[in-house]
């Protein structure tokens, strides 16, 4: 199977999980469920765009990486990454003072981590990589 | 870093998407060059170059920073 076509199913898992936690009665409906359930749509609608214009790219003939977009996933990598980490951190201090997290303190750490890179991958497209 | 990148390819009359398919990146790479959003390679500066038949720091204007 060709790599582009995997994103867009793993995001579609994703979506619909997401989707079938805000929805079902099981998931008890406090702030925390219902921000991880947000996250959860929103990293597989943006994993959902990424694999279709993936999908798209191949299609016309456009290369699937070059120079700017490895420089771009490089970039938001790093960024979420030690973001994330200081996000553990906090995690672990509010766990120590009796905040449930429904998904795990593993699971809320690698959602903070995806949120992380979506939104720093769309604030370089916005400010470009000019001064690097 | 400044560039040239737009006004010649207008004067050669291709589309952004025609010049990346000749340097074979991206249209995306193209539409950040012409925006001084991103500084290219040394390898996509020149190939850009060579695209419109020119040297490289006649595509690509350098500036030296202010030093205080």
């Amino acid at each position: 199977m060709k790599r582009y076509i995997i994103l867009p199913w793993l995001s579609l898992f994703v979506l619909a999980d997401g989707l079938y936690m805000l929805l079902s009665p099981m998931v008890k409906n406090t702030w925390i469920d219902l921000v991880q359930c947000i996250l959860m749509i929103i990293i597989g609608l943006f994993g959902l765009y990424q694999g279709v214009s993936a999908a798209w790219s191949a299609w016309r003939g456009d290369p699937l990486k070059d120079e700017l977009t490895r420089k771009i996933r490089i970039k938001a990598s790093s960024i979420s990454f030690y973001i994330s980490i200081w996000c553990w951190i906090g995690l672990m201090f509010a766990e120590n003072n009796h905040v449930r997290f429904h998904s795990g303190i593993l699971g809320t750490g690698v959602l903070i981590m995806v949120s992380v890179y979506i939104i720093s991958s769309v604030v370089i497209r916005i400010r470009g990589l000019g001064d690097e | 870093m400044n560039n040239r990148i737009r006004e010649l390819r207008l004067r050669l009359d291709i589309t952004q998407d025609e010049l990346a398919g000749r340097v074979g990146v991206r249209r995306e790479t193209i539409v950040f060059l012409e925006k001084n959003k991103y500084n290219p390679s040394l390898r996509l500066a020149y190939d850009i170059s060579r695209v419109f038949d020119l040297a490289i720091e006649e595509v690509f204007i350098f500036e030296e920073p202010e030093t205080p």
